[in-house]
């Protein structure tokens, strides 16, 4: 008896449009005619969101500025735009953990214009007029606050204003507890009496 | 066809992207039997005048020159053309060549965006 082996390429996997549903947990998840993905939650699609672990954790506290400095490539006829940055994190869903994103702040940069440029060019925040996104850290419970102290959050930045967003390409990717918000709970400590008198 | 001043060459580049520098290098033959005073114009359309300038040539001689224009936002014909200096003390058009150069249109495309760094300030 011998044994024949069969070898099939399945190349890559490639879902067409509609409703997936996950095994495992249940989830509901819809694909686009242009390979976007969504979570079902609730009666409302949410966009999927890509993961990172974050490359270092920065404690912020109520008062703060987060500066968020990005990078891209660019080629094509003179453009104008902005950049968003934003603070939030990940929303648990029905069945466990999902991927959406639940945004907390968000900040937009001045309009700023690039090109025209005929071969992919890096643009860089802080060079040749493309800003850094400065966003204001406000924590409960001061007037206006949206993060929790003693919380972990994730960041990410995009390009707006008639770009659409592609993680990689045009955004970056989440990047998961990013920040660490430092408590902003009043302390006390060390009451003593310190002197006692007939007065 | 020229008398004396005979336009040789007229080079440049099929197309270009709007806002990029087109050089156009040209190349003018004396065909006289004596030295003669050449004066070569540059135009592109619409009516922009991007070469303009005048040299003495030795008979046989090939006079190379070229010009620069940032690059319209529409295809542009280039118009050159050689003038001898006349004993009227004028210069008189002699030849004359065409080039055209179709605009290259920029498609907008973007990659690897990232955070490249985050902190507090």
């Amino acid at each position: 008896m011998t044994i024949k082996t069969l070898a099939m390429n399945l190349g890559p996997l490639s879902l067409l449009e509609g409703w997936y549903q996950d095994p495992t947990t249940g989830q509901w998840y819809y694909y686009d005619a242009e390979g976007n993905r969504y979570v079902y939650a609730a009666g409302y699609l949410y966009a999927l969101a890509l993961w990172e672990p974050a490359p270092k954790v920065v404690n912020v506290a109520h008062g703060d500025t987060l500066r968020i400095s990005v990078e891209f490539k660019y080629s094509g006829p003179a453009k104008t735009m902005k950049l968003r940055g934003e603070i939030g994190q990940r929303r648990w869903g029905l069945y466990g953990r999902t991927d959406i994103w639940d945004c907390l702040r968000l900040q937009d940069t001045c309009s700023f214009t690039i090109g025209p440029v005929t071969h992919p060019i890096t643009f860089r925040s802080g060079v040749v007029g493309i800003p850094h996104i400065d966003i204001p850290i406000l924590v409960k419970p001061n007037t206006g606050g949206y993060m929790d102290g003693g919380k972990h959050y994730s960041i990410y930045a995009k390009l707006i204003d008639g770009i659409s967003f592609t993680e990689g390409e045009t955004g970056s990717f989440m990047q998961e507890d990013a920040l660490f918000v430092v408590s902003a709970e009043p302390t006390f400590s060390d009451f003593k009496i310190d002197d006692y008198k007939q007065v | 066809m020229a008398q004396y001043a005979e336009i040789t060459h007229v080079g440049g580049p099929e197309s270009a992207t709007e806002g990029n520098w087109v050089m156009i290098p040209v190349q003018i033959v004396n065909k006289w039997h004596h030295a003669l005073s050449l004066r070569c114009t540059g135009h592109h359309t619409p009516q922009e005048l991007f070469i303009d300038r005048i040299r003495d040539v030795a008979s046989g001689e090939t006079w190379y020159l070229s010009g620069l224009f940032r690059m319209p936002n529409h295809d542009v014909v280039v118009l050159i053309a050689s003038w001898f200096l006349g004993t009227d003390g004028q210069y008189h058009l002699d030849d004359q060549k065409t080039r055209t150069i179709k605009l290259t249109e920029l498609v907008p495309s973007f990659s690897e965006f990232k955070i490249t760094d985050y902190r507090a300030v």
